[in-house]
């Protein structure tokens, strides 16, 4: 199943959103606008902007308006990646070079506060403090999210809980936001508000843990980047906090990290324990994590009438449990 | 009537300190925030009658959180050092920026100021656009480098000057700030070898004559700034007089004689 599929009504309105986006980065400076580009033109789903416009569907979807919404939410997610990137020290995203990689960090950067700055103008024309009130909470929160998650690194005593909160900072709450948005731009009745948000914030849990189970499971290819990568940076995912009940497999990554921890290769017990983890019933668990989650999307759903946008949003679900990358 | 409150400045200064302590008490370099700017701002929203303090006061935090997540953004190191302090160090200054940056967002929507936002936006775009252009040293001469650092300090306030429609100290307060930056990047070159203005003038110059260049510098920017500040309005004497007294002090500390003087 292919996610364009599910939404190829909107392909026009995307489309439009697509040469909004570009026109939107097209700096005066040649390396700003250059590195503002690429990052664009890498791909990427634009999952964001589609659940904007889908949400605004349920109310007065004016593209007009709507569209500044839906680029703002994908030059925000942008704007955070690449200054994701320079703490990860990253080389390749989707395959292709980062910022960092092919200029450097101090690029990367200007580039990211740059597309901060451009994703908030553009959303200055939407004059709701509601709206504004939910997304900057929204980006507060994502940073947070992102603290945590250093401060987490290497930690094998966390819990369920600790990686819950930081994955629906990190992820859940922007895809959230984006639906709750579009829905009111668009002046949709409140209950349908109030189910949107609440389906991207299922959505966006269960698609950080498929995200997480994936980095275990996927090929390098598909990845964009070797399996294990998460592990391999300290950070504790829910396939292997399932894995850490056991106490013997917790020795044996603790004494894994002591060794590899600021080492420039992975060591061979690292990615051993990565292939034990790919070949246990943890991802299943996870799976199952997951599968709870798209559950509770689903129910949300079933306040609103149906529509072709609505078709859209459970395929997306749908896909979401199946995806392989 | 503008009222100069120095307890006010330093609530402000603190709060910010404080909360970037709070989330990041690891990190080893605290944010440099600028007395002058929030100053300059406590001075411009003073000019709106219509502003309660309390909203005054979550303005300025909102806007100091911006300044202040731009400039720890310029300290990410370039270098790449894996799992290391220094490391760490570089990811904090990261993810301190950023959030910096959302706090500013959140409060000035809290305020529901929508129209500043996108101001103060426009301010960061511009301020990328020079950093990008001083980083890749598409400068022609040091008077072009100076008046685009010159720009890159002053365009949040300039920015917000305007909105709020106050634009009779635009040239005080950008060669106000150029001043104190040059001061800073002299001191921290001098005191950890560090200054991004003498890093790049010293590609193609020699770096003693470079310091020497920037030195000399100072004493004509402060003699027009006597100048500037003496021809401030009547409505904002008070930071004329407190102005004139800090550049008196400036001037006498750093042995330079200005006109008055």
């Amino acid at each position: 199943m292919k996610l364009p599929l599910s939404y190829k009504f909107l392909n026009h309105d995307l489309d439009i959103i697509e040469s909004e986006l570009l026109y939107t980065v097209k700096a005066d400076h040649p390396v700003l606008r250059a590195a503002s580009t690429q990052l664009l033109k890498a791909g990427g789903k634009r999952i964001r902007p589609v659940f904007v416009l889908l949400a605004a569907k349920f109310g007065h979807y004016d593209l007009e308006k709507i569209k500044h919404v839906a680029s703002s939410f994908e030059l925000m997610h942008m704007a955070s990646l690449v200054h994701d990137d320079v703490i990860d020290d990253a080389e390749l995203r989707r395959g292709h070079e980062t910022i960092n990689a092919k200029w450097d960090n101090r690029v990367s950067m200007y580039t990211g506060d740059y597309m901060f700055a451009r994703a908030l103008e553009i959303l200055s024309v939407i004059q709701n403090p509601k709206a504004h009130l939910i997304l900057s909470n929204t980006i507060v929160e994502l940073a947070q999210g992102e603290i945590e998650q250093l401060k987490d690194q290497y930690n094998l005593d966390q819990n369920f809980r600790n990686y819950l909160r930081r994955i629906k900072r990190k992820t859940a709450l922007l895809i959230a936001s984006s639906c709750h948005l579009g829905a009111i731009v668009a002046d949709a009745p409140a209950d349908y508000q109030k189910a949107l948000a609440k389906y991207g914030y299922y959505i966006g849990m269960s698609y950080q843990i498929i995200d997480d189970i994936l980095d275990f499971t996927a090929t390098p290819e598909k990845l964009g980047k070797p399996a294990g990568s998460d592990l391999f940076q300290g950070n504790i995912t829910l396939p292997v906090l399932y894995k850490l009940e056991d106490t013997s497999f917790k020795q044996r990554l603790a004494s894994s990290f002591e060794q590899s921890r600021g080492q420039a290769v992975v060591s061979k017990d690292l990615a051993d324990i990565v292939e034990e983890i790919k070949q246990s019933d943890v991802i299943e668990k996870s799976f199952r994590v997951s599968e709870l989650y798209l559950q509770k999307a689903y129910k949300q759903l079933e306040v609103l009438p149906q529509s072709k946008a609505k078709k859209a949003l459970m395929d997306i679900a749908k896909y979401i449990g199946k995806r392989s990358y | 009537m503008i009222d100069l409150d120095p307890k006010f400045i330093q609530k402000i200064k603190d709060h910010i300190i404080q909360f970037a302590d709070e989330k990041f008490g690891d990190i080893k370099r605290e944010p440099v925030l600028s007395e002058d700017k929030i100053l300059f701002l406590d001075t411009i929203l003073d000019y709106s009658d219509n502003l309660a303090r309390k909203e005054k006061e979550q303005i300025i935090q909102a806007i100091m959180y911006v300044q202040t997540a731009l400039d720890i953004h310029d300290f990410v190191s370039i270098h790449s050092y894996k799992h290391d302090q220094i490391n760490q160090q570089k990811q904090m200054n990261v993810l301190v920026g950023d959030l910096l940056s959302g706090k500013f967002y959140h409060n000035l929507s809290r305020v529901e100021y929508i129209d500043l936002i996108e101001v103060i936006a426009g301010a960061i775009r511009t301020i990328n656009e020079r950093k990008m252009m001083i980083y890749h040293s598409d400068i022609h001469s040091i008077e072009h480098l100076i008046e685009e650092m010159k720009e890159v300090e002053s365009a949040i306030v300039i920015h917000v000057a305007e909105y709020f429609k106050m634009t009779e100290h635009h040239d005080v307060i950008k060669n106000w700030l150029l001043m104190k930056r040059l001061f800073l990047e002299l001191k921290t070159y001098a005191q950890e070898q560090k200054s991004a203005v003498i890093t790049l003038l010293s590609q193609s110059n020699n770096e003693d004559d470079v310091i020497r260049m920037v030195e000399n510098m100072i004493p004509g920017i402060m003699i027009r700034l006597e100048s500037l500040i003496q021809s401030l309005p009547l409505h904002l004497n008070e930071l004329r007089m407190f102005l004139m007294n800090e550049l008196k002090r400036i001037s006498q500390k750093q042995g330079i004689l200005l006109e008055e003087g």
